[in-house]
């Protein structure tokens, strides 16, 4: 099972503040799975500081990671409790799901045991018009599981 | 918490017989009421019901149970956005159940709207699988009338335009690790219902 709700959405979005204006910009956010669909605000979030020396955003110089949803510049939490771990690659956080459904669900596509089942929720919504989340299984943790310094993967997209 | 309802298939189906029955009643070919009395029994008449299948039944009425929980904790959550997702989230969904709706509360939170009120449900189950990995389909109409989304700053309403007040959805229960979950949504805001 995943791991505990909790304190993870504060601690996710403790840096993606919200915007206190309410003049919208006319893009209409329309999240998977959702019923509804809103409005964004002109000012949807927190741009993120100044990228360092030498790198864009999502990077750093080797030193603690930075995550970054590219499109909004919005600075988020690189880890929390109920979302798992971000990547920086698709926007994506995933979690190591510990029940994974049985090996003879079609979700492993007969490779069980090798690999892991991850819970994968994106957190651009123009950058996930469709359900693209959800447990998805990997043969090896995604880029950036874990990491608290920038990842390869995070390196490799600089320049 | 929330005024959605719930309706089980037996109950729609009850409710569609009487609803057959007072349309008969109503026909232009209806003579009216006859002038003989209706017949008095003494004994009940045997329940036309038709045979369940008590493990059926019982998985259904879980289903619809785990399915109403589900919908509470996205009201619970998305009420407040800025909060802990509500931990019967992670009970009763998972795979892009979950995954869609945490997507949808941090969208929420990033563009400073939350939703008022609570929508209204009327769910139906039906191709009911048991076992280890049993399944079941659940077919809804969510009626948004009284589920709104405001921006949080100055509680004007962020509804996108024309959207539709009803919107069909599909989902899918899953039996896992030893309870009924809810494992997909989908729903289809281009059509109504």
């Amino acid at each position: 099972m995943l791991s505990r709700a909790g304190l993870a959405l504060t601690l996710i979005l403790g840096s993606a503040t919200a915007a206190a204006a309410t003049t919208t910009d006319g893009t209409v956010i329309c999240p998977p799975g959702s019923p509804f669909c809103w409005v964004e605000v002109a000012d949807p979030g927190q741009p993120a500081p100044p990228p360092p020396v030498g790198g864009g955003p999502g990077t750093s110089t080797g030193g603690t990671r930075q995550c970054v949803i590219d499109r909004t510049g919005v600075v988020v939490p690189c880890h929390s409790e109920s979302f798992g771990w971000f990547n920086s690659t698709d926007d994506c956080y995933y979690q190591l799901v510990d029940q994974p459904p049985p090996g003879g669900d079609p979700l492993w596509e007969g490779r069980y045991p090798d690999g892991d089942i991850y819970a994968v929720t994106c957190v651009d919504p123009l950058n996930a018009p469709g359900t693209n989340g959800g447990w998805t299984w990997l043969p090896s943790p995604p880029d950036g599981y874990g990491a608290t310094e920038t990842t390869p993967g995070e390196l490799g997209r600089v320049g | 918490m929330t005024t959605s309802k719930r309706r089980s298939r037996w109950s729609g189906a009850a409710a569609c017989i009487a609803a057959a029955s007072l349309l008969a009643a109503c026909t232009p070919d209806d003579p009216g009421p006859t002038t003989t009395p209706p017949t008095q029994t003494t004994s009940p008449t045997p329940s036309p019901t038709p045979s369940v299948d008590p493990a059926i039944a019982e998985a259904e009425a879980a289903i619809l149970e785990v399915y109403q929980g589900y919908w509470d904790a996205k009201v619970a959550s998305f009420a407040d956005p800025t909060q802990p997702q509500d931990p019967n989230l992670e009970r009763f969904a998972v795979d892009t159940a979950l995954t869609d709706a945490q997507s949808t509360l941090f969208m929420m939170q990033q563009s400073g709207v939350a939703m008022v009120g609570a929508p209204s449900l009327s769910p139906v189950v039906s191709d009911i699988a048991l076992g280890d990995t049993g399944t079941a389909s659940i077919v809804d109409c969510v009626d948004l009338t009284n589920w709104q989304p405001v921006f949080t700053a100055t509680g004007d309403s962020a509804a996108a335009p024309d959207q539709t007040l009803r919107v069909p959805t599909e989902s899918t229960a899953y039996f896992y690790d030893g309870r009924w979950t809810v494992r997909t949504s989908v729903v289809h805001r281009d059509t109504t219902c």
